[in-house]
This record gives C-alpha cells, sequence and structure tokens, in this order.
C-alpha cells in the first residue's frame, strides 16, 4: 500500500506513461480523490506536452494529407436530404429477423434462374464456376445518419455475384435513390442503384465482372435518381471484409 | 444547399465533434493543424522519415475512427493527438527492436531553418521561442537525467528496464526522471500560458 508521499513522486512517470499497470493502477485511483496530486498530475502532463517542442519541427510531405483524405473516403458529407423511417412495423420485423435467410434464398433463386439459362446455352465452364465454394455472408451497418440501418450482402458461390438485404434505411425524397459501391483500395465501383419501400427495406442483386472478395468494402450512398458516376452524397451503411 | 464553413476559425473541440459526425474538412483542418507536431514527433522517435509517413497517416486515421471518444474535460485534443502519435511511434519502435540512441541528437539540435513555414509570421516566432525555451530547459538538465528521461520519452521504457539499460539502481533512475521533469516544469512554467494561446482557438 503506498502512502501519499510515495504516489506524489510517481506523478511525473505517470505523466510521461512508463508506469507499470500496477503502479499506473494505484496512482489512477489516488488521483481521483487528491486535488493536491491531481493539479501537480495537470502540470507535469502539461510539462510532458511541451517535450514534444524541443524537436525540430518538420512537415510530412504534401501528398500524405491526400492519401489521408483518400482513406477516409467512405465517410462523405452532403446536405440531408431524407426523411427518417417511422417505428418500425410489425412487418419490418419480420423482414428484419429473416433477412439473411431471405438473401440467401434471393441468390438462390437468381443461381437457379442462372443454371437453367446455362442448361439451355450448354456452357460447361459456367457450370463448374456454379458449383465452387459456399456462399458467404457479409454483415453492413448503419452509419449515425441511419443507426438502426442493417445490412446483409450474400456472396454466391461463384464470388461475382450477390444479393443485398438492405432494412430500416430512412426514405428518401423521389429524387434521390440508393447506390452501392464496391471498393478497392479507396476508389469505388458502381455495385447498383435502388429504392427502398416506405419501410426502408430493399433487396438488390450484385453483379461484378471480378470476384466481390476483391473489394475491401462495401459501402451504400444517397445519391440523384439513377445513381451517380462516383459517390457524392452521405454514407448510409458501411460493410468491410 | 451546401454553405461553405469556414474550418479555420473553429476551436479544436469543434473539430473534433465534427470529425465524430464524419466531416472530412474538419478532420483536414486538424491535420493541417498538427501534421508538423505529429509527424516531427514520429521522426524523432522512429528515425526515418518514411516510417514517420505512416505512423503520421495511421494517427489521423485513428483521429478520425476515434473522434467520438475523445472526451473534452480529460485532455486537450493537442495533447490527446500528441499522446497518440507518441505511443504509436513507440509501438512501431519495439516491434523494429531497434536499438537506442542515447545521444539526444534529438533534444540538441535545434536551427531555426528547420521550422515549417507558415503563412502567419507572428505564429512562426512564437513557435520559435516556445522551442527555444524547452531547448534550453533541456539543455540545462544534467546528463545523469537527460539519458533516462530521453529514454522514458523517446522509447517508453519503464523504470525497470530504464535502470537495466543504464545499469543504475532502480530507485536511482526513479529519482533522476522525477527531478528532470520537476526541474523542467519550473523552468517551463512561464511558457505554458503562452502555449496555449497560440494553439487551441
Amino acid at each position: 500500500m503506498m502512502d501519499h508521499n510515495q504516489i506524489y513522486e510517481l506523478l511525473p512517470a505517470y505523466a510521461l506513461g512508463i508506469l507499470d499497470d500496477e503502479e499506473a493502477s494505484v496512482v489512477s485511483e489516488h488521483l481521483a480523490s487528491c486535488n493536491k496530486c491531481s493539479a501537480r498530475f495537470s502540470a507535469y502532463q502539461n510539462t510532458v506536452e511541451l517535450l514534444s517542442f524541443g524537436a525540430p519541427r518538420v512537415n510530412p510531405p504534401a501528398a500524405l494529407k491526400k492519401k489521408l483524405m483518400h482513406k477516409i473516403q467512405p465517410k462523405i458529407l452532403m446536405n440531408d436530404k431524407i426523411k427518417r423511417p417511422a417505428k418500425r412495423s410489425t412487418w419490418g420485423a419480420f423482414w428484419h429477423k429473416f433477412s439473411p435467410v431471405w438473401a440467401i434464398a434471393s441468390l438462390a433463386i437468381i443461381s437457379a434462374l442462372t443454371f437453367s439459362n446455362l442448361v439451355q446455352w450448354q456452357t460447361t465452364e459456367k457450370l463448374q464456376d456454379e458449383t465452387a465454394q459456399g456462399m458467404l455472408i457479409l454483415k453492413m451497418k448503419g452509419t449515425t445518419r441511419a443507426p438502426n440501418a442493417d445490412g446483409t450482402l450474400v456472396i454466391g458461390h461463384n464470388r461475382l455475384r450477390g444479393v443485398l438485404v438492405a432494412s430500416d434505411l430512412p426514405v428518401p425524397d423521389g429524387d434521390y435513390q440508393y447506390q452501392l459501391w464496391l471498393i478497392k483500395n479507396g476508389k469505388p465501383k458502381d455495385g447498383g442503384v435502388f429504392s427502398v419501400t416506405e419501410n426502408g427495406y430493399a433487396v438488390v442483386e450484385v453483379a461484378s465482372p471480378v470476384s466481390l472478395l476483391n473489394f475491401q468494402s462495401f459501402g451504400v450512398t444517397l445519391e440523384p435518381a439513377g445513381g451517380s458516376l462516383s459517390p457524392k452524397g452521405q454514407t448510409f451503411m458501411v460493410g468491410y471484409l | 444547399m451546401n454553405l461553405k464553413v469556414n474550418y479555420s476559425n473553429k476551436n479544436d473541440e469543434a473539430l473534433i465533434r465534427l470529425s465524430a459526425n464524419d466531416d472530412p474538412e474538419a478532420l483536414s483542418e486538424l491535420y493541417d493543424r498538427y501534421k508538423a507536431l505529429v509527424f516531427s514527433l514520429a521522426i524523432n522517435i522512429v528515425g526515418s522519415h518514411e516510417t514517420a509517413e505512416d505512423i503520421t497517416l495511421d494517427v489521423f486515421t485513428r483521429v478520425w475512427q476515434k473522434a467520438d471518444t475523445y472526451q473534452p474535460g480529460k485532455a486537450t485534443v493537442k495533447r490527446w493527438i500528441s499522446t497518440i502519435a507518441r505511443y504509436r511511434s513507440i509501438d512501431v519502435l519495439r516491434r523494429r527492436n531497434a536499438r537506442l540512441d542515447t545521444s539526444n541528437p534529438r533534444w540538441s539540435d535545434f536551427s531555426p531553418d528547420t521550422l515549417p513555414a507558415r503563412e502567419n509570421p507572428e505564429e512562426v516566432m512564437e513557435l520559435a521561442l516556445i522551442r527555444r525555451k524547452v531547448t534550453e530547459a533541456l539543455l540545462k538538465l544534467p546528463e545523469e537525467q537527460k539519458k533516462p528521461l530521453a529514454l522514458a520519452y523517446f522509447m517508453g521504457y519503464s523504470h525497470r528496464q530504464i535502470a537495466e539499460i543504464l545499469n543504475k539502481p532502480l530507485g536511482t533512475i526513479k529519482t533522476r526522471i522525477r527531478l528532470a521533469i520537476h526541474k523542467l516544469q519550473q523552468e517551463l512554467n512561464v511558457i505554458e500560458d503562452m502555449n496555449d494561446r497560440s494553439k487551441s482557438k
């Protein structure tokens, strides 16, 4: 058990962040109830902060800022033009609960239709692609603009097709639609434009010429009706591989 | 309709709040304000420009991702960012298992020519004044205090580790670090207020 003086002597080291866990814990607890030590600690913290001025100040290369802004790309700001959905209806709750199942079922239906077409075309190679590994499920989450929004992206066997089931997205004005983006190295590619029902739900078929697993993240933004060539609107859902 | 917002007039805490609400312009302004602080700190810990660039990118990405966790009452935004930078740099250095250079070139190398150009000449002079005061205060420390302090500040080593490195008793190291910080705190007391006025708006 440390006394007041012992703790007082540890304050500089605590400000430097170099105490071991046990000592740090004791000091932290003491500071919560000792005004004198808190004031002294604050002064030591200011001192440690000023040590950074002891080093010559150098700017990073200008290109670094561009890298940073690109890295945070999925979050884009625009004026708010949407209505928030009303409370989730019973029907909406049903869809929400079963959305992963529905997504898989949708993909199965799409796959079956594709299969039947392939049989008609008698294309052996495509049949083999369709029987590759199992489906993958990616959860997408609503951003601060749509905290209740939820998305399930089911990626099919051949990784080129998928189904997005979205729920609780705010219902936009008629001049706007949602757009899915497939993002790799900060560069978004169009994944499809869609509208939601009055309850904020949508089922969207996703197709890509390259494997969907090549992309690092997926985002849903609000765009002018018909979509945009690149994301310009606010982001409502994101998911990461 | 988009209204053009003047971010340079906003204080640091407002910018953090805006960043937490996904405003990239707010992060851009924070980056402009603290890029030199973060980058310089990183270089002085890891010794490599390239690594310091990666660290700078990591730090501001983290600021962006964790803006909603910032607590105004706990620390200034500047301290929060510089702490993230220091710990990230120490973390990178430890993973590289770099050997420590104990000659403290970082703190003894002062030159007005290394100050970054800014639009406001008053700010340049104020920064130069602060840096001169800090450097002078550091130079006044006896070597036996400066060495363990450098190991603590730049490497994040604990008392025990520093005692091992310098082959000194643990109690001696604790005392020397405590005396070093206390002496610096007394020497720098005058300029703490100046620094606060010049930074956060």
